[in-house]
């Protein structure tokens, strides 16, 4: 009974966002196959955005509200593809290297920046996002086409000066990671089940000697429980329908598996350590010898990498965006997501990653026709998601000072 | 000499050098460039005059220590709702402003005092905080505006309820102030109501600062561990410091509308609080000083740059909206380099 | 002689116009235990600043002198370079990370690691980390001394004792460790604690590392030093071998000055004790960080001049602050036959109590308002002093203000250009000077005064002692003062309490033996 109290105290914001996911869900009263597929295409293109967070969570800065810099680097690097025609896996390869580069250099400014602003890091990270906007619009808007020598009749804007302010990507380009491969929902699911089978094994071999009988049930017993899952899944009529429809993009998988290994492979590393020496205490990890200026560096670069990363994925899966807003809510909506999947301001997995990346898209498609249904006005649905994401945002920055004021009152008590 | 030189510009801040020499630049360039440059400065005056109460309101919430005021959109939600009620009563001219004043001043006590009491419990992340309470607050009022029972038509939207985007308020009391004996030089229009209720705004500010709470405040601000000590109620003058803000917000807001002449609703609060912000940190405050001195300075210096930039840029480059883009540059790097330099200090 | 390790010659180190150490020898050999004694600002802690190239000291100028390690001249410019020397420091606070592991926090940023894949391509950085090596030489370094803890613990959960212990085991942990520093390790120890913490040390000395022991404690000094270094106002004073004196001996030569005994302004005890009690200490406990009044009981007279001194640590700083509302508190403080209350600096202010404040950059000054401001700060706030009423509102007598505070500064003789300057860009001395005034202008009956001198040249701290005693004499003004700096209370003091441990160990008089100072302040008896 304490158990199911402290399962609940421990994730209480993943539970309350999971029935008002529910709710809105029997509200809305929406196919669900409709639902399943487009929840499944915005998870797809919203994960690696959130993964982007965690880094520098770890290293005690905060959320990183400068990710919005990572996303503009993915939009210069669009824009020079759609330019050179390129397309496929080629564009891909090639957007990745431009926006990888782009968004070191930046995040290396941005990482500078944070070190000067000790302590302020998250607004210094929302305002360094407005002024790069500033400078990003500055470059497409009125240096290209004047001091940049540039042309493209698809691309410019008709005077010569500056691009477009929607872009399409060319045919190719559109969806050209999400199609390399794609099968359906239960296909999926069932590779995923030869593989914990598989892990489970592995495990149960492994450690046969130092594992403990209850360990060993409990292994054995989630096994169980989702291979039992995944069967009612395909058994049960409704829901099979679904889950046999529903197609999941490999490649795209495949990449956010890959980001989010990669996020795990660092905690585990000589660096991962150094990140979560500096978060923990900034002046005692400088008093062991470690260059902590340089470590929140690497952890902002690291995270503006990613976030570039993530752009590209979003807008790719898109296929056209408006050059100049399209960077605006991406650090609110990712940083909300995290929060929502139970992440706190100095505490952030990758597990919280992809919950509240599943829970936050869920209420977000949702809410538009639940707000319809119930208030018939489509408008309140539209703003209902600016709440959510803002409201989260705040409370959690309202609890996290708080939180903080009362350990230093008591930290000055000791 | 060149190392006192390089202090000196240390000290005066890069960006803030950049936003003068830039406003000269462009003021300069108006006539040269033989735009219409009477109109253009006339232009200017106007928006230096309709926002300068938003840009006071910075003065004693940065004084009180509770930083920038990027909360600014809760005083401006209810000068919104004070002219919502003034409009749904139909009253006009003079009026119908002062009235609108009058029915937000309330509101803004209340939602001050409410913020101020969150801001003592969250000291030393204000500014983030400030950021998204403003947000999540506007969020929460585009909600709130699309349900609001109206009677007054030109405020209702088609459908039978709630607020218009924008209402335009031509018919009640836009540009009561600015058309208040306006001063008529050759061709130049100065806006003598606004220009006067600004001063008089400013005045009250100024007796206020310079009251026992105003010096006390000062104190608190400054150093909260001292004004403790010497028997200040710290948590009290914020309160003070942030509700005042919060009412020069409402008052602010409706003496821009008025200039302006609509009313805006909805989402266009949002991001009013880094102009306001930018402009007081251009005028030469830093994160817990701010002078009148520095209201009026910088306001003229950052809309008179913005007035001015769009018509010469659309001269040298065509078509292009760099208006919008000086503001981003200017405002949001004269913020950071004032976060900069306050964590600096440290 | 066994080979020595460490040589330090001639230190010097000045902050600013203060000489902090003049010279200072400390030689340490292998295996030998060394222990430095001396008051607060004796300069044993610059000294190991130094010995650590702390920043606080590279940043300020460096130092001048030798150092030699192991045979080799060397300039320390960092803690970096100082632990790759081999240099270990167990700090008084724990520079432990309370949600680490004791693996983690003993290997911190020195973590063993193995090479994969990925490391190969992007380097060092990307190593795995190897926790069952790390945890297996935890648990070595951690039977060294002794300590009983499964190397996963939580440091965080851990007690006060453990954790010191945590911090000397990552020293020990250290391959290439010669020399340990403990800054009074035992200040947070319980008694049997103590204990298993000398005898580590003499088991760490006995296996060849050199020990540098910091330690107001004279008995655990006398008990496990080889050798003993005295340091007084940043001078060596003796350096005394094993068994060659006692505590009373150490105490005299920490405290002992050469005391003008005729420029005593003191008056007679007994005069001071016949007259009526203004202020009455019954058992006040103050709960200040690093400073706990733990049941101090004195009566203050009318008119006099009390001084506090002891040791840091000790709660001499808490008297004041607790009486004056800023921590919390609990006893009874009896005003003229009335209660104070705690946590209220208004009601205590109002009942025309002042307090300048020892931390003066932290709460004594508005650095950047001016001069003018911080002198009539208090009294504005406090008797509405410096205000002119325009019938419904009143203003600030900006005339007034300018008037007072000119008349302060020329009366205290503070450095600057006008009133309008700001307290940042003055001196250590007339910061001070600046503080004394604001409380002096709100004209207290009864003035608490905390560490006036402390960091401040010599010609500020006469202006501001002899001002002090001129206020006592003409305005009668009963005056409390609290300073480490013993020379200074014994000349201006008619009685002085010593704090010990919390509560007032005894009151003596300025003109009593050094001995007597010494070993009251390291809680022996006399």
């Amino acid at each position: 009974m304490k158990k199911i109290k402290n399962y609940i105290s421990e994730n209480l914001v993943v539970i309350f966002f999971a029935v008002l996911c529910v709710l809105a869900y029997l509200i809305a009263g929406q196919a669900p196959y409709v639902v399943a597929s487009d929840l499944i295409n915005r998870v797809m293109r919203n994960s690696i955005m959130v993964l982007a967070l965690i880094i520098p969570i770890m290293t005690g800065m905060g959320l990183n509200f400068g990710i919005v810099v990572g996303a503009m680097s993915a939009q210069a690097a669009l824009i020079f593809i759609t330019h050179w025609r390129l397309t496929g896996m080629m564009g891909i390869g090639v957007a990745l290297v431009i926006c990888t580069l782009i968004s070191i250099v930046c995040g290396y400014l941005l990482g500078r920046l944070f070190n000067k602003t000790r302590g302020q890091e998250m607004i210094t990270g929302m305002i360094a996002g407005y002024f790069g906007q500033g400078i990003y619009l500055l470059i497409f808007l009125v240096l290209m086409g004047t001091v940049i020598p540039f042309w493209d009749d698809q691309i410019s804007i008709s005077t010569g000066i500056g691009v477009k302010d929607t872009l399409n990507l060319i045919d190719g380009m559109k969806g050209a990671l999400d199609g390399v491969l794609k099968l359906h929902l239960s296909t999926v699911l069932m590779i995923v089940f030869g593989i914990l089978t598989a892990f489970t094994a592995y495990k149960l071999w492994r450690e046969k000697d130092s594992m403990e009988k209850a360990e060993r049930i409990s292994c054995l017993a989630k096994w169980a429980g989702f291979g039992i899952g995944l069967l009612l899944l395909l058994v049960i009529p409704p829901v099979a329908a679904v889950v046999k429809k529903c197609s999941v993009p490999i490649a795209t998988l495949f990449f956010i598996l890959l980001v989010s290994v990669l996020c795990q492979f660092i905690t585990r590393t000589k660096l991962g350590q150094d990140f979560r020496s500096v978060g923990n205490d900034i002046h005692i990890a400088e008093a062991s010898g470690i260059d902590v200026s340089r470590i929140r560096i690497l952890a902002t670069i690291f995270s503006t990498v990613l976030a570039s990363w993530g752009q590209l994925t979003f807008l790719q899966n898109m296929g056209t965006f408006s050059t100049y807003t399209a960077q605006q809510n991406v650090g609110t909506y990712a940083i909300a997501a995290l929060l929502v999947g139970g992440a706190t301001i100095d505490k952030a997995n990758v597990k919280q990653a992809f919950t509240g990346v599943v829970l936050f898209q869920l209420l977000f498609l949702l809410a538009p026709a639940a707000g319809t249904k119930i208030f018939h006005d489509t408008q309140v649905g539209e703003y209902f998601r600016t709440v959510i994401s803002n409201g989260v945002i705040a409370v959690a920055l309202v609890l996290h000072a708080m939180n903080k004021l009362k350990q230093n009152a008591e930290e000055a008590d000791l | 000499m060149r190392s006192k030189m390089s202090k000196y510009v240390e000290s005066f801040g890069v960006t803030r050098i950049v936003a003068i020499t830039f406003f000269l630049a462009v003021a300069v360039l108006v006539p040269v460039l033989h735009l219409n440059t009477l109109t253009l400065y006339s232009q200017a005056l106007t928006r230096m005059a309709m926002n300068g109460v938003l840009v006071l309101t910075m003065v004693p919430i940065m004084v009180c220590g509770a930083g920038m005021n990027f909360a600014l959109p809760i005083g401006i939600i209810c000068g919104l709702i004070g002219g919502l009620i003034s409009l749904n009563m139909e009253l006009t001219g003079f009026a119908g402003f002062f009235a609108a004043i009058a029915f937000s001043i309330p509101f803004a006590l209340v939602f001050g005092y409410l913020y101020g009491l969150l801001m003592n419990r969250v000291k030393g992340s204000e500014m983030m905080i400030a950021t998204y309470v403003g947000f999540a607050m506007i969020s929460v009022m585009c909600i709130v505006w699309l349900f609001i029972p109206l009677d007054n038509l030109i405020l209702r939207m088609q459908m039978g309820r709630g607020v218009r985007k924008d209402v335009v308020l031509s018919d009640y009391w836009a540009k009561v102030l600015d058309e208040f004996h306006p001063i008529e030089l050759g061709g130049l229009t100065i806006p003598t109501g606004t220009f006067l209720f600004l001063f008089v705004m400013c005045f009250l500010v100024y007796l206020y600062m310079n009251s026992k709470t105003g010096m006390m405040m000062r104190a608190a601000g400054q150093n909260p561990g001292l004004a403790e000590a010497n028997g200040i109620n710290v948590d009290k003058m914020r309160i003070w410091g942030i509700t005042l803000s919060t009412v020069l917000g409402a008052i602010g807001i409706l003496v821009y509308a008025q200039s302006f002449g609509f009313l805006q609703f909805y989402d266009s609060p949002k991001m009013m609080s880094f102009s306001a912000v930018a402009a007081v940190l251009i005028g030469g405050a830093s994160n817990k000083k701010a002078s009148i001195f520095n209201v009026v300075f910088g306001v003229m210096v950052f809309q008179g740059l913005l007035t001015l930039s769009l018509p010469v840029a659309n001269v040298i480059l065509p078509e292009s909206n760099i208006s919008d883009i000086v503001r981003m540059i200017i405002s949001n790097g004269i913020i950071l380099y004032a976060l900069g330099k306050g964590s600096g200090q440290k | 002689m066994q080979n020595v390790i460490l040589e330090m010659k001639g230190i010097e180190k000045e902050f600013g116009r203060n000489r902090v150490l003049k010279g200072v020898d400390l030689q340490v050999s292998a295996g030998e235990v060394v222990s430095l004694v001396g008051e607060n600002g004796a300069g044993k802690s610059t000294l190991m600043n130094i010995l650590f190239g702390m920043p606080g000291i590279v940043n300020t100028g460096g130092y001048q002198g030798e150092i030699t390690w192991d045979g080799e001249p060397v300039k320390i410019t960092s803690p970096r370079q100082a632990m790759n020397l081999g240099i270990g420091m167990v700090h008084q606070e724990f520079m432990l990370l309370p949600a680490y592991t004791v693996t983690e926090n003993v290997k911190l940023n020195r973590e063993l690691t193995k090479p994969n894949p990925i490391s190969r391509v992007f380097g060092q950085s990307m190593c795995t980390l190897d926790k069952e090596s790390m945890k297996r030489e935890t648990k070595t370094a951690l039977d060294k001394i002794h300590l009983e803890v499964s190397p996963s613990t939580i440091v965080g959960g851990m007690s006060v004792g453990f954790k010191q212990f945590v911090e000397i085991a990552r020293e020990i942990d250290k391959k290439n460790i010669k020399l340990i520093v403990f800054d009074e390790p035992t200040a947070v120890l319980t008694d049997v604690e103590s204990k298993w913490l000398l005898d580590t040390i003499g088991e760490i000395s006995a296996s060849g590392v050199a020990v540098i022991f910091i330690s107001h404690k004279l008995n655990e000094v006398l008990e496990i030093s080889d050798k003993i270094v005295v340091l007084r106002d940043g001078e060596l004073v003796e350096t005394l071998m094993r068994g060659q004196t006692d505590a009373t001996g150490l105490a005299k030569s920490m405290v002992g000055r050469n005391v003008d005994f005729s420029s005593m302004a003191g008056r007679s005890a007994e005069e001071i004790e016949k007259r009526e009690t203004v202020l009455s200490i019954k058992e006040l406990h103050v709960n200040m960080p690093g400073e706990k009044a733990k049941g101090i009981t004195i009566d203050v007279h009318k008119g006099e001049i009390l001084g506090f001194c002891g040791l840091a640590g000790q709660g001499k700083l808490a008297i004041a602050n607790g009486i004056a509302g800023l921590y919390p508190s609990s006893g009874e403080v009896i005003y003229k036959g009335e209660k104070l209350p705690f946590k209220k600096p208004l009601a205590v202010l109002k009942n025309g109590i002042g307090f300048v404040s020892e931390d003066r950059r932290g709460i004594g000054l508005l650095l950047e308002e001016s001069i003018k401001m911080n002198i009539c700060l208090l009294a504005m706030q406090i008797k509405n002093r410096f205000f002119r009423s325009f019938g419904l509102f009143k203003q600030v007598d900006k005339g007034d203000m300018k008037a007072v505070a000119d008349a302060m500064i020329e009366e205290l003789g503070i450095k600057c250009v006008s009133c309008e300057q700001y307290p940042k860009d003055l001196s250590g001395g007339n910061q001070q000077k600046v503080c004394i005034a604001r409380a002096v202008v709100f004209e207290p009956e009864v003035l608490f005064v905390s560490e006036p001198t402390r960091g401040i040249d010599i010609g500020a701290k006469k202006v501001i002692l002899d001002y002090l005693v001129n206020l006592n004499r003409e305005k009668g003004t009963t005056i409390v003062i609290t300073s480490s700096e013993l020379t200074e209370l014994r000349s201006m003091c008619d009685r002085i309490a010593v704090v010990y441990d919390g509560k007032v160990k005894a009151v003596l008089k300025p003109e009593d033996s050094d001995e007597r100072f010494g070993l009251l302040m390291s809680g022996l008896d006399a």
